[in-house]
């Protein structure tokens, strides 16, 4: 009986999904897929047809972006008590209505722990919030001022302001000559007034979120240039490159990944302008595969993405980590091995209209938020040095077209004096397959062995098949057996043929005259061979 | 390799092991074409045979007025033949067209027998049984009620049977009298041709084999009686006799010059109705003397049935499985990795089989033309395509019947004017 356990056993093994083997090194990653959130996230309405439409997203991109888990609920979803469960908890309230949920209100009026409120102020849901001085003000052009960066020139319907002096906070809302703080904290509440997803006020929230999170205080702006495929203009990519070295910009290049067709020679140059860009300081950073372009199955991915970062890391490509959007968050961790076992990311900007209801996200060990160069045009430093946002960003520029737009973007951010680091020293690591991978200043390290990035080009073969022949079984008896049949086919058409050449005179002259065969080539009734029966 | 790639091999082997069976049929019957052509038919020293010729009809008014009269006037001595017109509990005028003929030829043996649905209506061999009762010649010869047999068919059937012991039957050659009427008789027309020169004509020369076609066809009354009269459940009672003589010790020639000339299915549901009961009626002999195969005794039948089973099965089978295979491949469903063989082999076999059925139409006068040989090329997309469905059909009803215990139902070919 053991025997045929054992069997049972060594089948079940064989025939488990990927993902339950991977699943070993999934675990490692435990600490950023707990089933303990950082945080509760409620929110009362998506408010779609409204300005604030997009703010649930913008707020999920920065929790992600400060790598923090958060459990998502609307208002109408809550059930009693569950607020208690968290030290932490966002309320966005992106509407005026009134709160019918008796027991959210009951929960808000009661909870203890720390809380950030954003929006519209609904009276008697948070009985301290009712002493705050609220002004409202229709149609403003305003600025954001985080510490000394302002970003300016934001245009906002309906702002409503904390009526006081900004006093020592260091994220302020002007209006002409008037300043405004962008938030206040009253004991374990802060509120914050009025929020909508444009840059200046997500950066702004974002720094009061990492202050509430006592998250650390250095942040760092990296620069990433993505989308980049093997049929990009890898010459630009180059070009850019050789730009970007030159000025001493340290950039990271996102690059989707390709599962199919990885052996052809395209494959081959597009690693090798991968290997390049590394030898020029650049950083590869590797995009989740699109939703779209990938099964659902969670197991196809995995072994896609396993295949497709082992052969960069056998072409020596080292990709460090991961751009995408927030919405990879919400997805089963399990389905997403080895993309979850990255331990840094770039969250990119994410337009798609929010899903209701509830759900739950993991997070990366370290994350940064996408920001657009047209973000770092309207923002202006108090300093020559651009200084950084107050979290961690990533400048996402597109790959310049020509050379008149490279030129364009060195000089935009040359002049801005931007801070840029160099995404590799930012401590990152992932263990994927057989290889673990780490960067830091002092450079990359396979398998705790340091790697050398300079460029060594190699010979790509130019005779290779793009379309390999279909294998066959039997081909060689098929190929004899087709050669012999033709063969033989073919003998028994010249006989059948001279059967029908011969048969042509024993028909003419049995059914034909003489005479009438050297006039005519038309075959003559004979009636001594046509009986009268015949019909 | 997987089981799809198996099945594969297998059909290729059975297609193509068929195929050049065919191929040498069609050499040698064109081989007894060129004998036959050289040598006249023997004579009858002597006396003359008894011969009677019966004719089973039901509903058969439109055409048997003149298929009588072309018996009537066979260049046969009158007073050694008799004609039995087995008048099948029909519900037409045939009983009163065939009393017209009888009193306007008082003087000849002609014998009308009128059944009943209670003595008749049950199928041609219950027909062929009931006038072989009247039957007092030493030979028995059929006809079926839309032919029109040449003045000197019988004759050389005679003949052919009286010269040689060793034949317990000959057989003539059929030929269609309504090629003309459309595309379905010119298809009729040359299948019937090509198969009579290649599987009648190509056997005997080789293995001296026949299968009695049903009609045109003479025997000696001891076998009859020697087997006792025909299969009543055998829906294709020709196929079913053509394996007794066999097993009697006795051949069966195939002469040629014998002609008559019969009315095939104008209409493509007659021809499928008509068909279907071919195939039903041999897949019911096939089954009933497959035992045959590994019988010693039988060896001079087991080629036919091998030949029968080759047809109604194997070939069946493995055309049809290797179509679906390929359908599936198509699809997606299934994958098979063997190569298979180059188009060009499979349009060289194509022109082979233009080329082998045209062999057999040079033998005929009118029929080595440009137009049949188009129309052979047609068939192969067209009627040969649809003798699968038939087949298939006939095979499937065949099983059916047998599952609900039916007997199988004798379909009389609808006849048509002309």
């Amino acid at each position: 009986m053991k025997r045929y356990m054992i069997i049972f056993v060594a089948l079940f093994l064989m025939v488990r999904p990927m993902p339950v083997v991977y699943g070993m090194e999934a675990a490692t990653q435990q600490n950023s897929s707990s089933s303990v959130k950082d945080v509760l996230l409620i929110y009362d309405q998506l408010a779609l047809d409204t300005v604030y439409r997009n703010n649930l997203n913008a707020v999920e991109n920065l929790l992600t972006a400060l790598s923090r888990t958060a459990e998502i609920t609307s208002i109408d979803e809550y059930s009693s008590g569950r607020m208690s469960d968290y030290q932490k908890v966002i309320l966005l309230k992106n509407t005026d209505n009134r709160v019918s949920n008796l027991a959210f209100i009951n929960d808000c009026q009661n909870y203890a722990g720390a809380m950030v409120y954003i929006g519209f102020a609904t009276a008697g849901l948070i009985p301290a919030l009712d002493n705050f001085p609220i002004s409202r003000q229709l149609g403003r052009t305003v600025s954001v001022n985080m510490n000394q960066l302002v970003i300016n020139s934001i245009w906002i319907d309906e702002l409503r302001v904390i009526d006081e002096l900004p006093g020592s906070t260091k994220t302020t809302i002007l209006v002409g000559t008037a300043a405004y703080p962008f938030a206040k904290s009253l004991e374990k509440l802060t509120y914050v007034p009025t929020f909508i997803d444009s840059p200046g006020f997500v950066l702004a929230l974002g720094g009061i979120l990492k202050d509430w999170f006592v998250l650390e205080k250095s942040v760092d702006m990296t620069l990433l240039i993505p989308n980049i495929y093997p049929f990009s203009d890898l010459n630009m990519v180059i070009e850019t490159s050789d730009a970007f070295y030159a000025s001493g910009i340290p950039f990271a290049l996102g690059v989707v990944p390709i599962d199919d067709n990885i052996d052809f020679p395209a494959m081959a140059r597009f690693y090798q302008v991968l290997r390049y860009v590394q030898s020029r300081n650049g950083t590869i950073i590797v995009h989740r595969p699109s939703p779209d372009t990938v099964s659902d199955s969670g197991t196809v991915l995995s072994k896609k993405m396993y295949a497709v970062i082992t052969k960069m890391v056998e072409n020596g490509v080292y990709p460090l980590g991961l751009a995408t959007a927030k919405s990879l968050f919400f997805d089963d961790v399990s389905r997403l091995n080895p993309l979850n076992l990255f331990s840094s990311g770039i969250i990119l900007p994410d337009d798609e209209i929010p899903e209701g209801g509830s759900k739950e996200t993991w997070a990366l060990h370290s994350g940064s938020l996408g920001i657009s160069l047209e973000t770092i045009g309207n923002t202006s430093s108090s300093t020559r040095n651009f200084g950084n946002y107050p979290i961690n960003t990533t400048l996402v520029i597109p790959l310049p077209e020509n050379q008149a737009t490279l030129a364009a973007q060195l000089e935009m951010i040359n002049n801005k004096w931007l801070s840029l680091t160099d995404y590799k020293a930012l401590n990152n690591y992932w263990t994927i397959g057989q290889n673990t991978l780490t960067s830091s200043a002092s450079g990359i390290r396979v398998n705790g062995l340091p790697i050398s990035l300079i460029f060594d080009e190699e010979p790509i073969e130019d005779d290779y098949l793009y379309q390999k022949p279909p294998e066959y079984s039997l081909e060689k008896i098929f190929t004899a057996g087709n050669a012999f049949l033709l063969s033989v086919v073919g003998l028994i058409i010249v006989v059948f043929s001279m059967i029908v050449i011969f048969s042509r005179r024993v028909y003419l002259k049995k059914f034909r005259k003489v005479v009438n065969n050297e006039k005519k080539n038309e075959p003559e009734k004979n009636p001594h061979d046509q009986e009268e029966n015949t019909p | 390799m997987n089981v799809f790639d198996y099945l594969m091999l297998i059909n290729i082997f059975l297609i193509w092991s068929l195929l050049f069976v065919n191929i040498v049929l069609i050499v040698a019957g064109y081989v007894y074409y060129l004998k036959v052509e050289k040598e006249q038919p023997p004579e009858i020293i002597g006396e003359y045979p008894f011969v009677s010729i019966m004719v089973p009809a039901h509903n058969e008014g439109v055409v048997i007025v003149k298929t009588v009269a072309a018996l009537l006037a066979l260049d046969y001595p009158g007073d050694r033949y008799e004609i039995i017109v087995i008048n099948d509990n029909s519900s037409d005028n045939s009983a009163e067209l065939l009393k017209e003929i009888q009193d306007s030829n008082p003087n000849r043996n002609l014998i009308v027998i009128n059944t009943d649905k209670i003595s008749g209506g049950k199928g041609k061999s219950n027909a062929l049984n009931i006038g072989y009762q009247q039957a007092k010649g030493e030979f028995i010869a059929i006809y079926d009620a839309d032919n029109t047999p040449e003045h000197k068919a019988l004759i050389y059937l005679a003949a052919e049977l009286k010269a040689d012991d060793s034949l317990g039957a000959v057989i003539g050659k059929f030929r269609t009298r309504n090629k003309e009427v459309n595309l379905l008789t010119r298809f009729i027309n040359i299948e019937t041709l090509s198969f009579q020169w290649m599987a009648q004509a190509g056997r005997w020369q080789l293995m001296k084999l026949c299968t009695i076609p049903g009609t045109n066809f003479i025997l000696r009354r001891t076998i009859i009686e020697a087997i006792g009269g025909w299969d009543e459940k055998a829906v294709a009672e020709d196929t079913e006799i053509s394996f007794r003589i066999y097993l009697m010790g006795y051949k069966i020639k195939f002469q040629p010059k014998a002609v008559t000339w019969e009315q095939e299915p104008q209409t493509w549901s007659v021809w499928f109705r008509q068909r279907t009961r071919w195939v039903k009626g041999n897949v019911y002999v096939l089954i009933k003397n497959i035992g045959y195969l590994v019988d010693k005794d039988a060896k001079k039948i087991r080629f036919d049935i091998f030949y029968f089973l080759s047809t109604y099965f194997l070939l069946l089978t493995a055309l049809v499985v290797s179509d679906v295979i390929f359908v599936m491949n198509m699809a997606g469903l299934v994958s098979t990795s063997i190569q298979g063989f180059s188009n060009l082999l499979w349009f060289t076999a194509f022109v082979m089989f233009v080329l082998g059925v045209f062999i057999a139409l040079t033998t005929e006068k009118g029929e080595m033309s440009v137009s049949n040989f188009f129309i052979i090329a047609l068939m192969y997309v067209s009627y040969c395509q649809m003798w699968i469905i038939v087949t298939v059909y006939g095979v499937f009803s065949y099983f059916k019947d047998r599952i609900k215990k039916q007997d199988s139902k004798w379909y009389k070919t609808e006849r048509f004017q002309g």
